[in-house]
């Protein structure tokens, strides 16, 4: 698990696609997108 | 050499061979976080049908439970491995989603009140860490990582630190492994804790947001005492995992002026490359829903989605906790680490029951 952890970090340096920017554009996409009515209701 | 310093706190997607490989991963999250809702669902359907009255164990610890039951018995098969590890992306959009349900106003109120505890915990825990690091002979290293990561934000940021400091591997190791450790036992003492105080779930949230080193971990922590809790540690550990981004810069000079590590040429550079963004969509979201941009069944839709992505953050949680790795950690880490944590957890304990009298939060 700390390997892991590790070894995520090492990979981290080779992609600059950050998890938090895709985590705030998917997270606007789908707001927008319920916004305009295009999603349908979400239930929990 | 020193290793590069651009290693971010909001991790990054690593290298994979593909997005379809991260799906059996993913499944499996889902699976088991809904199943714990399931259960949780079954057992209020039982207990009202045949008129047992029994305490109600949320879904959150029901996902965990499962997680951990497969990850400690079977293991975690190799083809989920890869996808387990996008539960930090569920938590992170959860946060995103969760924006929905503060106003703006609310946010920076608390948020302001959280960064001020955390300023008065930073101080008590960098002191005490590294007093207790002197005493139990840990390298100073591994004491600057426990500090930073007992006081802040855990894994992301010791890992954070670990480059900025030039830390050993080992050293990084051990207090991944105690931070991880004292986090999984925060998920059981905590609300224990909490319901015996007669903590409110506004004080109760707070609390865990202060005092939970994981984002993960207090947002499930606070979910295990109640949804308004879980609202109220993630806003607090999202104000507390903001500052990241100063606390290394700090260590990072300190070590560089005794050339233990590389210099810092471009600070803001370095505290933007640390600051987590996902506090920006989170801020966004609120924004919005400040400004009345949603309707109430679409504020209520995001806010679902919030615990649907946190359902799936819950499961990898137990997924991804060894009870056997965490015990080849070594006791010494462990012991500096508790002891820093439960100084930390009686202080900001204390704190937010002063901020509760004094401005009813």
């Amino acid at each position: 698990m700390v390997g892991r952890h590790l070894r995520h970090n090492r990979q981290t340096s080779m992609k600059n696609l950050s998890l938090d920017w895709l985590a705030v554009i998917i997270g606007l996409a789908v707001v927008v997108l319920i916004r305009a009515g295009v999603l349908p209701h979400i239930p929990w | 050499m020193n290793p590069p310093v651009e290693q971010t706190s909001g991790d990054v997607i690593a290298a994979r061979p593909g997005i379809l490989s991260l799906i059996p991963g993913v499944v499996l999250l889902a699976f088991l976080g809904y199943l714990g809702k399931l259960t949780e669902q079954s057992i209020a359907a039982y207990c009202k049908a045949h008129h047992v009255a029994l305490p109600n164990i949320e879904y959150v610890l029901w996902a965990i439970l499962y997680g951990l039951t497969v990850a400690n018995t079977v293991g975690v098969p190799r083809i989920c491995r890869a996808g387990i590890e996008t539960y930090e992306f569920f938590l992170k959009i959860g946060i995103v989603f969760l924006g929905v349900r503060f106003l703006l106003g609310d946010v920076l109120k608390l948020g302001a009140i959280s960064l001020g505890f955390v300023a008065i915990e930073l101080a008590i825990s960098i002191a005490l860490m590294t007093w207790l690091g002197k005493r139990f002979r840990l390298s100073p290293k591994l004491t600057s990582l426990l500090a930073i990561g007992s006081s802040i934000c855990g894994v992301s940021a010791i890992i954070a630190a670990k480059g900025a400091i030039d830390a050993d591997d080992e050293d990084a190791s051990y207090a991944i492994g105690a931070i991880l450790a004292l986090g999984a036992f925060s998920l059981f003492t905590f609300p224990a804790i909490g319901h015996a105080l007669g903590m409110s779930d506004h004080a109760f949230g707070l609390w865990v947001g202060l005092a939970v080193d994981n984002t993960a971990e207090a947002t499930a922590a606070g979910a295990l005492y109640s949804d308004t809790a879980a609202k109220f540690a993630v806003l607090a550990k999202t104000a507390r995992n903001a500052t990241i981004g100063f606390v290394v810069l700090a260590y990072a000079i300190y070590w560089a002026r005794k050339d233990q590590a590389q210099q810092i040429t471009n600070k803001a550079d370095f505290l933007w490359r640390k600051f987590p963004k996902f506090v920006l969509g989170f801020l966004l979201i609120s924004l919005l829903a400040t400004l009345n941009v949603f309707s109430k069944p679409q504020t209520a839709d995001i806010a679902n989605l919030s615990r649907w992505a946190f359902l799936l953050t819950f499961a990898g949680v137990g997924l991804r906790t060894n009870i056997r790795e965490l015990r080849q950690q070594g006791l010494r880490p462990l012991v500096v680490g508790a002891a820093g944590e439960i100084t930390v957890a009686v202080v900001t304990l204390g704190l937010v029951y002063g901020a509760a009298r004094s401005w009813g939060i």
